[in-house]
């Protein structure tokens, strides 16, 4: 027995234990602060910081002090700063691999506080997302006109091309018909068939014999030889000659309907060049959807972000379910338990949001990324009441993953009594328009189903009082849309935002519509007038030249015309004049002439 | 570091049962290759030091195969993922999921499951082979090893003064 046991092996294991045990305790707390920052990170897409994690055993606890969680978009800015978490984890779970926390408290969240060094982790977050374009003012762009000859310099004319696409091919084609004309019957031909006529009359005078029937049969064939020969050729010359003038007449159109392109050219280059009355009916638009669209962009963003904290990928193998753990190598496989829980679940969080406006708290229930074993939605509900420049906010929503298949997210915001001050609406440099102060009045509802967003948005603002900056205020536009702005007191917005999440699209209606489209409706449509006839005559200045040469090239063809006539004429007179048909009685004339084809 | 050399050199060179050898080589095959921080690790842990395990091969023999665990990681995915889904073993996997004590091995991890069947398959063959090769050394290569001119620059070195200090304990350790 000895051989085998080494019975101080025993007092070996129980030290290397309580020394793993006593090495767990003093470093358990960094690990802890490693794994969420670095599990964070990844999840985040830029840096998430800890300051401290406390792990206590009885009961067994964590709480975790001073996380930070960059904004991706603002590497200089926490998205989210809380000041501490905490929870008690059931031990009793814990035995099973499950982490079941039933109550945590989240205090001190703040929302983009400053950073003191980048959170960044790659070159994209580090220059601050993607830089989206900024557009102008509808209609401020047009009220300087630019050098119609510097876009004729640059653009490429659809006419200019038609006419010199038209030469091009009226030069082709006169090509073609002198050669086609040149192997029809000519002089030569019609020369032969003179003398073939004159050979036919002499043996004619010759067979006046009336027993000489042989000569005379004779005779009538050789005349019905040449009639064919020169109706074959006449057949031929008639049909190229109305090729020749079905081609002549397609030119023709042609030049007719380039006549008429440069306004094809004016309508495209004036939409180029943003002279266009289209849009005007819908100004508000330019003033109100980039901040709608931020909104919903960046809370796409971070639903996407935080979607492996509500949602597990698994991949049902029988009863079992593959899934692919957040940090652990390999796959975890999941049976069915008897009693069944998720592996994470935080029953209920209590958030206090600390705003500039004051604290704002709410609950966050059911926190998992197994929703379909819990069988409910996270929930999540928060609200304030008389708040600095707030008289109330709501805010209230699910994340339902229960059946993963069919995924449904839903938030509704209602804001009542909000302060606006000093709020820009335009950020165009020569018209910069800022909302200096107005109550609002706002309704945000939104649902999310399958990848597909339908939402609608309700402001309605009172008191309000806008003022505009800039070089273009005191003059024309600028004056017309600060003008109309001015005497504006309530403003009300609609929007409605459908489709998918990565193409969605918006409509939204204002009173300001009409107020503005009033206001600068007739000084843009002059504009747009003056536009359009200075860049109509410029095109038309530009092709009037190769256009003209284009016409005159057309005379050849004319030429060829009448080649081919003379000929025709030619024929027509040999056949109507010393050609008869011939009739089987030979020496006798027919009483009338063949009809010419 | 030269201590720990030297009881190697000790436990090859020594009077050393095969047979302990040969344990402390399987062993740190368990140990080795599957992730270290697994309840059957603190079983392992128990049999090397109950057991007269030889420690220094078994602490060397898990460093070799953790590094090696790290290139054999997909296969023991894949084997553990077969297992674990494999349809006749549901039932039996089911009633392990429900058993805490199987839970918090995490028996249902796919590379955990692939690496300790992996391990014990080849427990018995590890031992066999590592005993059959500390014979064969000791019979047919020890003295030719002792002849070299490398060892001898061992044997005039701090590391084989070291093997003697530990040879003079004497012990099976």
């Amino acid at each position: 027995m000895n051989r085998w046991i080494r019975w101080q092996g025993l007092v070996a294991f129980l030290g290397v234990t309580i020394s793993i045990c006593l090495i767990w305790a003093l470093f358990v707390d960094p690990v802890i602060k490693r794994i969420i920052e670095k599990t964070g990170t990844k999840i985040v897409g830029a840096r998430v910081e800890l300051e401290k994690a406390d792990l206590s055993l009885f009961p067994i606890g964590l709480t975790l002090f001073g996380l930070q969680v960059t904004d991706p978009d603002e590497p200089m800015k926490n998205a989210v700063e809380i000041g501490r978490i905490a929870g008690t984890v059931d031990s009793l779970q814990l035995l099973r691999r499950k982490v079941i926390v039933n109550e945590m408290s989240v205090e001190g969240v703040r929302l983009g506080t400053q950073r003191v060094r980048s959170g960044a982790i790659s070159k994209k977050t580090e220059k601050g997302g993607i830089e989206k374009k900024k557009d102008s003012i509808p209609g401020l762009s047009m009220m300087k006109m630019p050098d119609i000859q510097d876009i004729l310099g640059k653009e490429n004319l659809q006419t200019v091309q038609l006419v010199q696409s038209i030469r091009t091919d009226i030069e082709g084609g006169k090509e073609l018909w002198t050669k086609n004309i040149a192997g029809l019957p000519g002089k030569e031909k019609i020369d032969g068939y003179r003398k073939r006529i004159e050979v036919l009359k002499g043996a004619k005078g010759s067979s006046k014999n009336i027993g000489d029937i042989g000569g005379i049969l004779g005779s009538a064939g050789e005349a019905q030889t040449l009639y064919k020969d020169i109706q074959a050729d006449l057949e031929l010359l008639q049909k190229s000659q109305k090729g020749l003038n079905v081609t002549l007449a397609n030119f023709k159109d042609q030049i007719a309907k380039i006549e008429k392109a440069p306004q094809e050219d004016v309508r495209r280059l004036s939409e180029k060049y943003g002279f266009s009355a289209h849009g005007l009916a819908n100004m508000s638009r330019f003033f109100i959807e980039p901040g709608i669209t931020a909104w919903v962009d960046r809370g796409l963003y971070w639903k996407a972000r935080l979607e492996p904290l509500v949602e597990r990928a698994g991949e049902k193998k029988g009863n079992a379910e593959v899934i692919k753990p957040l940090r652990a190598k390999g796959s975890d496989v999941r049976f069915k338990e008897k009693e069944p829980l998720p592996d994470f679940l935080i029953r209920v969080a209590k958030v206090s949001v600390q705003l500039p406006m004051g604290d704002f708290s709410g609950v966050v229930k059911n926190i998992t990324p197994d929703q379909n074993i819990l069988g409910q939605p996270l929930l999540f509900a928060f609200s304030g009441e008389k708040l600095s420049g707030v008289r109330s906010v709501r805010l209230d929503g699910a994340i339902n993953r229960v059946s993963p298949g069919s995924p449904e997210d839903s938030i509704n915001l209602r804001l009542e009594g909000y302060k606006v001050q000093t709020k820009s609406i335009s950020q165009d440099s020569s018209l910069p328009l800022t909302l200096e102060k107005g109550d609002a009045d706002l309704e945000l509802k939104a649902a999310l189903s399958k990848g597909f967003i339908d939402a609608t948005v309700a402001v309605q603002l009172k008191g309000v009082r806008f003022s505009a900056g800039g070089a273009d205020a005191q003059s024309g536009f600028g004056k017309a849309i600060s003008s109309a702005l001015s005497g504006v007191s309530t403003v009300g917005v609609k929007a409605r935002i459908t489709g998918p999440t990565d193409n969605y699209q918006m409509q939204i209606s204002s009173n300001l519509d009409d107020i503005l489209k009033d206001a600068v409706g007739s000084i843009i449509k002059d504009q747009v007038a003056q536009f359009e006839n200075k860049l109509r005559a410029a095109i038309s200045d530009k092709v009037s030249g190769p256009l003209q040469e284009a016409k005159g090239s057309l005379g050849g063809f004319e030429g060829l015309g009448g080649e081919v006539e003379s000929r025709i004429s030619q024929l027509t007179g040999i056949q109507g004049g010393g050609v008869q048909k011939q009739s089987q009685l030979g020496g006798f004339q027919l009483p009338f002439k063949l009809p010419v084809r | 570091m030269i201590t720990i050399i030297a009881k190697i050199l000790k436990a090859l060179n020594s009077e050393t049962d095969p047979a302990q050898i040969g344990l402390a080589v399987s062993f740190s095959l368990i140990a080795g290759l599957t992730p270290t921080l697994s309840l059957h690790n603190l079983v392992v842990l128990f049999l090397v030091l109950i057991l007269r395990v030889n420690i220094s091969i078994f602490i060397v023999g898990t460093g070799i195969f953790s590094g090696l665990s790290y290139l054999l990681d997909p296969v023991f995915h894949r084997i553990g993922l077969g297992l674990l889904t494999a349809g006749p073993l549901e039932g039996l996997w089911t009633s392990f999921y429900n058993l805490p004590l199987l839970r918090i091995e995490r028996f249902n991890n796919s590379i955990v499951m692939g690496s300790l069947l992996f391990s014990l398959a080849l427990f018995v063959p590890a031992f066999i082979f590592s005993m059959f090769i500390v014979r064969k050394y000791r019979e047919h290569i020890l003295d030719r090893v002792r002849k070299t001119r490398i060892m001898q620059m061992i044997m005039a070195s701090r590391i084989y003064s070291a093997y003697q200090a530990v040879s003079g304990w004497g012990g099976n350790i």
